[in-house]
């Protein structure tokens, strides 16, 4: 029952941070063992792009979590606002999100980075969105399996419905 | 007297450095010419070394003049300029072409999927078909409903189904078919500042493809059980 779910909103803030945190790292990681192992000489391959992991990964992951943990922070604040949760919160809060983070380069640069980060949330999104109708275009029953609410008196499907199974 | 004599080298020295560097002659006079300065100051007496500060300085200068030189000439005999074909030949120019239009292609994917999922978000927020905008309506409805407000009562918040970290965006729907004709069933829940619901509501669509309300309720959570009904056309 959802009587018993306590709220998510205040404590995913720490959530999302945390998770962009360990992607950061866990990207940064990828990439940085790549690019130091190609710019490090021969003999010293595998020492260089650990130092290179050492240096970049964590810093990378600092930035991410500072993003997650704004948008988080952005969308809490947009669902209080509105009193409504939905996709219009995430996309909001990522232009928000990227407007703050690049406030100090001036006006400009702010709107800039605000639209960047309101498409790449519409994005993620629209992943979402489309996995989702994938999934329910593939799996639309022909019979309602959906059960009434118990209270209001019931009304099958209509009277010229012919039932798949036959009469006993 | 030493210094006199390192000073008026250097003095000597320096204009035919500059001349070396325009004329783009070797580094090699320039070395010698280091070299040459290097021994003298070498032997100069210590005192005479310590006077003669100004002329260091001045040395050091013309020593890191001589490598900047001498390095840039260097490089610029070093590099052999490798041997350019003035015309592609056919076969490279096929290669060429094919290559551009392999990344041409993978470009206009790029774009072609950023638009589809772009697409997608777009009509889930403006198609009046879409489960976003069929949430959003019965939510004011439900927010203008007085029975609700005041078995809920305060502000009326709506979440729909909890997935994965704290995302609750989407309501839990269903599209399903009954004799050629499509219906939806939704469930989204909302909370006011006395109790939380659960809303229950069934669209069916008409001859020209939109949905329209089957019935629309409210069931409150424990406490009694009760169900407000907003609207019921069946």
């Amino acid at each position: 029952m959802e009587d018993f779910q306590r709220e998510p909103c205040p404590w995913r803030i720490m959530e999302d941070c945390g998770a962009a945190f360990a992607m950061g790292c866990i990207g940064g990681g990828i990439f940085s063992f790549w690019k130091g192992y190609r710019n490090s000489p021969m003999g010293s391959r595998v020492s260089g792009s650990l130092s290179a992991v050492k240096a970049r990964a964590p810093v990378l992951g600092g930035n991410f979590a500072v993003w997650g943990g704004l948008y988080s922070t952005f969308d809490c604040a947009l669902i209080a606002v509105r009193d409504k949760e939905d996709p219009w919160n995430s996309i909001a809060s990522g232009a928000i999100t990227g407007a703050v983070l690049a406030a100090r380069n001036g006006v400009k640069a702010s709107i800039g980075a605000a639209i960047a980060g309101g498409v790449i949330l519409a994005v993620i999104e629209g992943v979402g969105i489309s996995i989702n109708r994938a999934v329910s275009e593939g799996y639309k029953p022909v019979i309602p399996q959906v059960p009434d609410p118990a209270q209001l008196n019931q009304q099958g499907p209509p009277s010229s419905y012919q039932s798949p199974y036959p009469p006993q | 007297m030493a210094l006199f004599r390192v000073l008026a080298r250097l003095l000597h020295s320096s204009p035919r450095l500059s001349e070396c560097s325009k004329a783009g002659e070797t580094s090699f006079f320039l070395v010698h010419l280091e070299k040459r300065a290097l021994r003298d100051v070498s032997k100069l007496p210590r005192s005479a070394a310590r006077l003669s500060t100004e002329a260091k300085e001045k040395r050091s200068k013309v020593t890191r003049k001589n490598q900047e030189h001498g390095s840039v000439l260097n490089e610029l005999m070093n590099v052999k300029e490798k041997p350019r074909p003035t015309q592609l030949t056919v076969g490279a120019k096929v290669v060429q072409a094919g290559k551009d239009f392999t990344y041409l292609l993978v470009v206009l994917g790029g774009f072609a999927v950023a638009g589809f999922l772009l697409w997608s978000v777009g009509s889930e927020f403006f198609s009046s078909n879409s489960p976003q905008t069929v949430y959003s309506k019965a939510l004011k409805r439900v927010r203008l409903d007085p029975h609700v407000v005041e078995a809920l009562g305060g502000p009326i918040s709506g979440h729909g189904e909890l997935r994965g970290r704290g995302r609750r965006r989407e309501p839990l729907h269903q599209e399903y078919v009954v004799e050629g004709v499509t219906y939806m069933r939704m469930k989204f829940y909302v909370k006011g500042s006395l109790r939380s619901g659960t809303v229950q509501l069934d669209m069916k669509k008409n001859e020209r493809g939109k949905y329209e309300l089957r019935f629309l309720f409210v069931e409150l959570d424990g406490g009694p059980m009760r169900t407000i009904v907003i609207e019921d056309n069946r």
